[in-house]
């Protein structure tokens, strides 16, 4: 990195962050970028290696000469909406490359794993010329399942001994991987641990893991309109190996972050996902997917602006006050009160207009 | 943790690193620290123990901190700390300051404070005072 460099990346992110004056036009250019960074997401429950992981990943990449950013969510306190930010005391291997960059974010009371400007954030990394960013999301539970419309690659992290097959079953965390990685395989059961995830794995892939051939005569005669929605939107993303002339089948590969090892064999896998979802139009899809997501989020903060109190005040917007007490006292339901509110806001538009 | 951090009506926050440098491994202190600013709705990146300046300086450019706040129990304090303000202002980041706090000598804070220190908080500062002068310090620009 040139001198002064981090310093002006830092600075372009906090302003797209607080949205400081000058945000916009930031993101004007950002998003107006041919092609973005590759971003790989890191998800999994608190605790499995994810940081660890991430700086694993990052020198790897590093090392090749690419310029790679890391961004580490954090949650914030539901009550002060402070934050204490942990995940860069991992930053070990990958500290001592120029050519990386380390931001930890706090989550900002958004729900879902990331922050709300992440994806903003991804246009402005890729403005500085980074070619990869790398996502750690908060320690995830079952539901923080963002990552995967952000990320071109999610890698959900597990270690030995977090539960049994029912656990891996259950929804959330396996229908987000499309590459799974079992951290700390030197501890016992690992194996266990990998085989637990293949089985649940199996209940929704057929083929074997990595890039698979599909629609020969031998399957093509499966019943695709049998899938739960759960399996179309699996196979939304990794293909139908009915249809499809190429599937991919999620692998799950054991790794040990601390010491580096399998590193580049997770790497590898990783490059085969997004060269595989880039030939075949799927990480187009998931462009459009996060556009979608980045479009909707600005309407409806636009959209709402005109109701929202200010955050940190007291005040009910003018808007919506006189029909605050009538909704608490049993008056009206949130239902009328909206639609009686939105008639008025039309008619105070049109009177203007 | 009563103070009000007026800052919270806004995106934004007050971002602090807070940073063990040098050799002593003691954090107990960075972290009762770190809780309290937390409280007060600050953003605080821990870096862990054993940073050399140079990391702690990177960490501090890379996450644009408003504050540094450095903890020594190690006795290195007068080596230490101005090494970290050359630094900073080196990168071009005289705006980025430091406190420090732990095992200091009474007799050191005013050759600390003309070495680019912003402020010393001896032990037995209870954590609300820390928070008040951050929030009354940072400048809002």
């Amino acid at each position: 990195m040139q001198p002064g460099e981090p310093r002006q990346i830092a600075r372009a992110i906090s302003t797209v962050e607080n949205q400081s004056d000058g945000y916009e036009a930031i993101l004007a250019q950002a998003y107006r970028l041919p092609r973005w960074a590759e971003v790989i997401g890191v998800t999994g429950p608190p605790g499995v290696g994810k940081s660890t992981l991430v700086d694993a990943l990052t020198a790897h990449w590093a090392q090749g000469g690419e310029r790679v950013a890391v961004l580490a969510i954090d949650p914030s306190s539901p009550y002060s909406g402070g934050a204490v930010l942990g995940d860069r005391i991992r930053r070990v291997r990958s500290g001592s490359y120029d050519n990386t960059y380390f931001r930890s974010l706090s989550s900002r009371g958004h729900v879902g794993g990331l922050s709300a400007t992440a994806t903003d954030l991804v246009a402005v990394l890729s403005l500085h010329r980074f070619s990869r960013v790398i996502i750690e999301t908060v320690g995830a539970g079952q539901s923080d399942i963002e990552i995967q419309s952000t990320a071109d690659c999610t890698v959900v992290v597990t270690v030995p001994g977090l539960g049994d097959g029912v656990q891996a079953s259950k929804a959330g965390m396996m229908e987000i991987g499309d590459v799974f990685a079992v951290n700390k395989a030197d501890l016992p059961g690992a194996d266990l641990a990998a085989r637990t995830i293949e089985n649940a794995l199996s209940a929704a892939y057929m083929g074997t893991a990595g890039v698979n051939a599909g629609a020969s005569p031998a399957t093509s005669a499966l019943p695709s309109a049998m899938a739960t929605p759960g399996i179309a939107a699996l196979q939304r993303r990794h293909g139908d190996i009915a249809r499809d002339t190429s599937v991919w089948v999620p692998p799950v590969l054991p790794v040990v972050a601390t010491e580096g090892r399998h590193i580049a064999e997770l790497a590898r896998v990783i490059h085969q996902f997004l060269g595989w979802s880039d030939s075949n139009g799927r990480r187009a899809d998931r462009s459009r997917e996060r556009a979608y997501a980045q479009i909707l989020r600005a309407l409806t903060t636009r959209l709402l602006a005109p109701y929202t109190r200010p955050a940190g005040t007291e005040q009910w917007p003018e808007t919506v006050a006189d029909w605050i007490d009538r909704v608490a006292s049993g008056g009206a339901s949130p239902i009328e009160a909206a639609v009686e509110i939105m008639t008025a806001q039309r008619n105070k538009t049109a009177a203007n207009g | 943790m009563s103070a009000i951090n007026p800052m919270q009506a806004r995106n934004r926050k007050i971002r602090v690193l807070m940073a063990k440098v040098g050799l002593d491994g003691h954090d107990v202190g960075a972290r009762v620290v770190a809780r309290g600013l937390l409280d007060a709705g600050m953003e605080v990146i821990y870096t862990g123990l054993r940073r050399t300046t140079e990391e702690t300086v990177r960490a501090a450019i890379e996450e644009d901190v408003d504050w540094v706040g450095v903890s020594i129990l190690s006795g290195a304090h007068r080596t230490l700390l101005p090494k970290l303000r050359r630094l900073l202002d080196e990168q071009g980041a005289s705006d980025i300051r430091i406190i420090a706090g732990g095992v200091i000598p009474q007799e050191d804070i005013a050759e600390l404070l003309a070495g680019g220190v912003s402020r010393v908080f001896l032990s037995g500062t209870s954590v609300s005072e820390i928070v008040d002068y951050l929030i009354a310090e940072t400048r809002h620009d």
